[in-house]
């Protein structure tokens, strides 16, 4: 197993999460439950999520078009540094995950927890590496 | 032509450090723990996180862009993506400030009428300057 095929499955677990973002509104029911925001603060969610949204489209894009740019980045270098952001975007994300997000929620959801932690959790690894080799 | 869009790049990496640093007066100055507080906490959470998430994209693109200005143009794949990203990022921004907020709910002193025209100066300004790169680096 070659670190570029790893890199494709990250692509792939960044296209699922990519994907989550448009489960997740009917999951967790934003129509009725962003409607108790005032509309000023609803946009403020809704244009999150769409950055959120892009972030993710453009970091599989990444893993997927530029992946010999990132396997063979020097240190520095703006692949390198990319690596880096993810590395810590997706870091941090595991500890939200853990720490973070609501309990009841996650015993509520008890796969899709598993899941987005071993998803979150991968990713990590895997920029972690390209950064640190 | 180079020199002056490398020293571009810079500045719109530091308006970029500066906006994330403005950006710690942005739940105060909009009122969100008010405007948040009948949320289920689960979408509270999700909205802080998506909130720290953006603004940790700011900061890469500003330490980036600040520091790494001749990266952003040497002609690679890699420089030419970031910088159609980013350029779509901020032109976006520009058209949400116009087009999808409605901002009768912000609050209306005059700290926040200066906030917006700075804000929306700065986002035509990093919209221009991205652009700028992404034709360099294809030309």
């Amino acid at each position: 197993m070659t670190i570029e095929f790893l890199i494709y499955w990250a692509g792939f677990v960044l296209a699922m999460i990519f994907l989550a973002n448009f489960i997740a509104p009917k999951k967790l029911n934003y129509a009725v439950n962003i409607n108790k925001m005032e509309n000023f603060h609803r946009q403020v969610f809704c244009v999150h999520c769409g950055y959120t949204t892009l972030m993710l489209a453009g970091m599989t894009a990444m893993c997927v078009f530029y992946n010999a740019e990132l396997v063979a980045a020097e240190k520095w270098s703006l692949p390198w540094a990319l690596c880096l952001f993810m590395a810590l975007f997706w870091g941090s994300r595991v500890f939200v995950q853990i720490f973070y997000y609501d309990k009841a929620i996650k015993k509520k959801y008890p796969v899709f927890n598993i899941l987005f932690f071993t998803a979150f959790t991968y990713l990590a690894v895997i920029f972690t590496y390209l950064t640190l080799k | 032509m180079d020199q002056y869009l490398t020293t571009a790049i810079k500045f719109a990496g530091l308006g970029q450090i500066v906006l994330v640093l403005a950006s710690v007066a942005i739940p105060k100055c909009l009122e969100w723990n008010k405007g948040l507080a009948d949320l289920r906490s689960l979408l509270r959470q999700m909205f802080w996180t998506y909130a720290v998430y953006v603004t940790g994209v700011h900061l890469f693109a500003g330490v980036v862009s600040f520091g790494a200005s001749d990266e952003l143009v040497n002609g690679s794949f890699v420089s030419t993506a970031v910088c159609l990203l980013m350029a779509l990022w901020w032109g976006a921004r520009v058209v949400i400030q116009f087009f999808f907020f409605d901002r009768t709910d912000v609050p209306d002193t005059l700290f926040n009428k200066l906030a917006e025209v700075g804000l929306v100066s700065l986002f035509l300004y990093l919209t221009i300057v991205y652009s700028w790169a992404v034709i360099e680096n294809l030309g």
